[in-house]
């Protein structure tokens, strides 16, 4: 299989007992959602202080 | 197939106080921008409560979909976490959009004012800012702006969610499941989610 990067075998597949493919990412997101929560944050924040962008 | 029902608690958990900061923040927005004379959004607390619990729910079901024995163990990208949350909200929707009796007339010829649209699409543009906002987090050139996105292409994201949302509202479902039309749900915004991030992240 190929991944999104083009990187062979990074990314494995089989077929289930209904013929579906399912994927079996070996390459787990690196950064995960409790490193991302201060930038949540600040992201929340500066929305609301820039009123949405509504236009 | 396989089943886990015993439910995990996700992580991202720990957004969701930031994440209700953000409905409060766009109700009191769009209220001070449209004509509150005759039509108004509310935040609905407890659905905002229900739609967070509906990711959560909707997570660990599409993890043992994905990954089986091994879910507890591995992760989904944020691209399917990014679209779990936009169609937990857009199921639930957490924005009743009250009219006043007395001027529902003017709200009907109101409705195809621009002004008055974002009000009508609140729970719509409210999974927008979330996907917005966790695209900004996952960004790994900190310091840039939230990005936004051309009035075309806004546009018709809108539209998007909006059908969503009614397709969902017809199906009166209380998670995500692992259905195929659910999955296809999911997998396709992830990968719109994917290709936003490519082209405006």
């Amino acid at each position: 299989m190929i991944d999104r990067n083009n990187n062979l075998e990074s990314v494995s597949a089989r077929i289930n007992e209904n013929g579906r493919l399912q994927l079996i990412p070996e390459n787990n997101e690196e950064v995960s959602v409790v490193d991302v929560a201060p930038a949540v944050k600040e992201g929340v924040d500066h929305m609301i202080a820039n009123n949405f962008f509504l236009e | 197939m396989y089943q886990d029902d015993e439910q995990k608690e996700c992580e991202s958990k720990i957004w969701w106080d930031d994440i209700k900061k953000l409905a409060n923040g766009l109700e009191s927005a769009l209220n001070k921008k449209g004509n509150k004379n005759s039509i108004f959004v509310q935040l609905n607390e407890t659905k905002m409560d229900l739609a967070l619990k509906m990711y959560e729910r909707s997570w660990w079901i599409f993890k043992t979909f994905i990954y089986r024995e091994k879910a507890e163990k591995e992760r989904i990208d944020r691209h399917k976490i990014i679209s779990l949350y936009i169609l937990s909200i857009l199921a639930i929707r957490p924005f009743d959009v009250r009219v006043h009796p007395q001027k529902k007339e003017i709200v009907y010829l109101e409705n195809t004012d621009p002004e008055n649209r974002d009000l009508f699409l609140v729970n719509e543009l409210f999974a927008f800012r979330v996907m917005q906002i966790l695209l900004f987090a996952w960004d790994k050139n900190k310091g840039k702006k939230i990005f936004g996105i051309n009035g075309n292409e806004s546009k018709w994201l809108l539209i998007l969610l909006n059908n969503i949302k009614l397709n969902l509202e017809n199906m009166k479902v209380s998670f995500i499941s692992s259905d195929p039309s659910n999955v296809i749900s999911i997998l396709s915004l992830a990968q719109i989610v994917y290709y936003i991030e490519q082209v405006y992240v």
